[in-house]
């Protein structure tokens, strides 16, 4: 159970983030909306430690993760970041293992049973293929799915996702969703920022509206998905239709091996 | 099942064609020796000859003008590529190198303050360019944490910096020193080689050069999730600063004191981790010992050819640049399409 109670966070005077308060249950997907600026990137850093909020509490099963320990709360949160290459890039099953690094002690190295767990996320997520291959030469869906392995070599009941889909093609990005989905069946909370509402909607069990910092709405997507207040988070105005546009969406889930 | 075969093998293989390479330039040389001289040698050292070994000049050229030489020239080839594969990591930048925070040409300013302006003893040598090479990379360090901390470019623009500065200062020091009796002194002394080397020098550096090398091997882990980038580190619980200052601190000792023995040798530590890494892969489990076997061989090799090309040797730094650069280019060239990796 994540609780975020009172959240602050500025920098340099102007106030990015303002008295942010919701929860989350285990086995829920949990989307953050909002313009470009609104505060849900500086949210997730807040939430991974790299930005130490002004004033408030991030409480997973009562804890505080602020004081934690990077390892400690890297046991407890683990980070999607979204897909990208590296200078100098590794085998993907390496990209996978490192995972498992807030589970071991100062100066111990990753160990057999390791290497065999993360081969068996490889399996879970339909990329076994790709283990022996160089991270940098694999396509940008598959990259983002070795970095959610490594999020699930994490072990960690709380997933954090920015922008997953964002450079991703159609089919990729629906498989992305699905995965999510996949994680929140097996009781992990996933909190994931994404610019498509139409996407939010269509897989999210929670939404969150920001504005300037500040919550604008929250709650179940039917509720808080209203044309008031879309218009509102982004400045423009912004009607539903359910029937006047054509919309295209998987009607199958997507082939595993896609 | 193993994950990582083919790249031990070629760590050991490696390390095998150093210590083939070390037992070659023993016998490479002005003064040749012939395999008589050989069996006279090894007799006398298992103790099966009535002669003293001293009296044997074939025994002392090798054992004290070659061994501790050739010894030296590996730990300088060994240090300054594993560090510039440390920094090039940290950093994440493959245009990083010993050089790039100041620590060559700190180091540098310091031998030439140890040579002009205290008695000229080694251990004063290797004193002010460890002092220097630190101050260096202290400033810029500093400096780039005033500027931006979380911005690693920073660090590297401050490097050029501070590296500007040491060798304007290097420059007026050689203006102002004597051109007959201290200039050449400086001059070739920073030109690099390894000819004054003895074990003297040897057993100065080579703790030194223990010490720092397995503190960046018991980081290997670490330093493999730094290749993520600080933040990703940071996610899977690495402390990044205390990484960081780590591996720049034993760096800057293995650097400054590689620079205090052979003066300032370049392209080696930009070099080496490249080309360790095009063989081995990014893992530094593999890369560090890779680079360290790897930086040896290439700088045994090149002294090699130093020493041997002509009647008088070569400063090591000009075959090193000779070399290295025409080599980086090729390396720019021939990987452009897949990045470093």
């Amino acid at each position: 159970m994540l609780k975020i109670e009172n959240l602050s966070f500025s920098y340099n005077k102007s106030t990015i983030l303002k008295e942010i308060n919701f929860h989350a249950k285990n086995g829920e997907l949990i989307t953050l909306l909002g313009a470009n600026g609104s505060g849900k990137t500086t949210f997730l850093k807040c939430m991974q430690g790299l930005l130490s909020p002004e004033a408030g509490k991030i409480l997973i099963d009562g804890e505080n993760i602020i004081q934690l320990e990077k390892k400690d709360r890297a046991q407890k949160i683990a980070v999607v970041p979204q897909e990208h290459k590296n200078i100098f890039a590794h085998k993907v099953i390496d990209m996978v293992v490192m995972g498992v690094n807030p589970w071991l002690s100062f100066n111990e190295q990753p160990k057999k049973e390791h290497y065999l767990r993360a081969e068996e996320i490889l399996d879970e997520l339909n990329i076994y293929s790709l283990k022996d291959k160089n991270f940098n030469r694999i396509s940008g869906g598959e990259r983002q799915l070795v970095l959610i392995a490594r999020a699930l070599m994490q072990k960690s009941n709380i997933l954090l996702l920015d922008e997953p889909n964002s450079h991703l093609d159609f089919k990729n990005m629906h498989h992305i969703m699905d995965i999510m989905q996949q994680l929140k069946f097996n009781n992990k909370t996933i909190i994931t920022a994404l610019h498509d509402p139409n996407l939010a909607y269509r897989y999210s069990d929670k939404i969150i509206i920001l504005k300037e910092g500040r919550i604008l709405a929250r709650g179940a997507a039917e509720k808080v998905m209203t044309e008031e207040n879309l218009s509102e988070a982004y400045n423009m105005k912004i009607s539903t239709a359910k029937t006047a546009f054509l919309s295209f969406f998987p009607t199958s889930k997507l082939k595993k091996d896609a | 099942m193993e994950y990582d075969v083919s790249e031990k093998i070629k760590v050991r293989l490696m390390f095998a064609a150093l210590f083939i390479l070390f037992f070659l330039s023993l016998f490479i040389g002005n003064y040749k020796i012939s395999l008589e001289q050989l069996r006279v040698i090894f007799y006398n050292l298992i103790g099966q000859s009535a002669s003293d070994i001293s009296d044997n000049a074939a025994w002392s050229v090798l054992y004290y003008i070659r061994l501790p030489r050739v010894l030296t020239v590996i730990l300088v080839g060994s240090a300054l590529s594993i560090s510039g594969a440390a920094y090039q990591n940290i950093f994440r930048n493959p245009l990083v190198s010993p050089d790039i925070l100041g620590v060559s040409a700190g180091a540098g300013l310091g031998v030439a303050i140890g040579l002009l302006y205290t008695d000229g003893s080694i251990l004063y040598v290797y004193f002010t360019a460890f002092l220097l090479g630190s101050l260096a990379v202290f400033l810029t360090y500093s400096l780039s944490r005033l500027a931006d901390g979380q911005n690693n470019m920073l660090m590297v623009l401050s490097g050029i910096v501070i590296a500007s500065l040491s060798n304007a200062l290097l420059s007026l020091l050689k203006y102002l020193a004597d051109p007959m009796e201290e200039l050449p002194g400086v001059v070739f002394y920073l030109l690099g080689g390894f000819a004054r080397i003895g074990w003297q020098e040897f057993y100065l550096l080579f703790p030194i050069i223990v010490i720092g090398t397995f503190i960046l091997l018991i980081l290997r882990w670490q330093l493999n999730l730094f290749t993520l980038g600080e933040e990703e580190a940071l996610s899977l619980g690495v402390n990044t600063e205390r990484v960081k200052l780590a591996v720049i601190i034993f760096s800057t000792m293995m650097v400054s004191a590689s620079t205090a023995a052979a003066g300032q040798v370049s392209w080696i530590g930009l070099v080496v981790p490249h080309i360790a890494r095009f063989m081995v892969g990014t893992n530094h489990k593999h890369l560090l010992p890779a680079s360290a076997f790897m930086g040896g061989f290439m700088l045994l090799l090149m002294d090699n050819l130093a020493r041997s090309i002509s009647g008088a040797e070569i400063p090591i730094s000009i075959i090193t640049a000779l070399i290295g650069a025409p080599f980086f280019a090729y390396l720019i060239i021939s990987r452009r399409e897949s990045g470093w990796s």
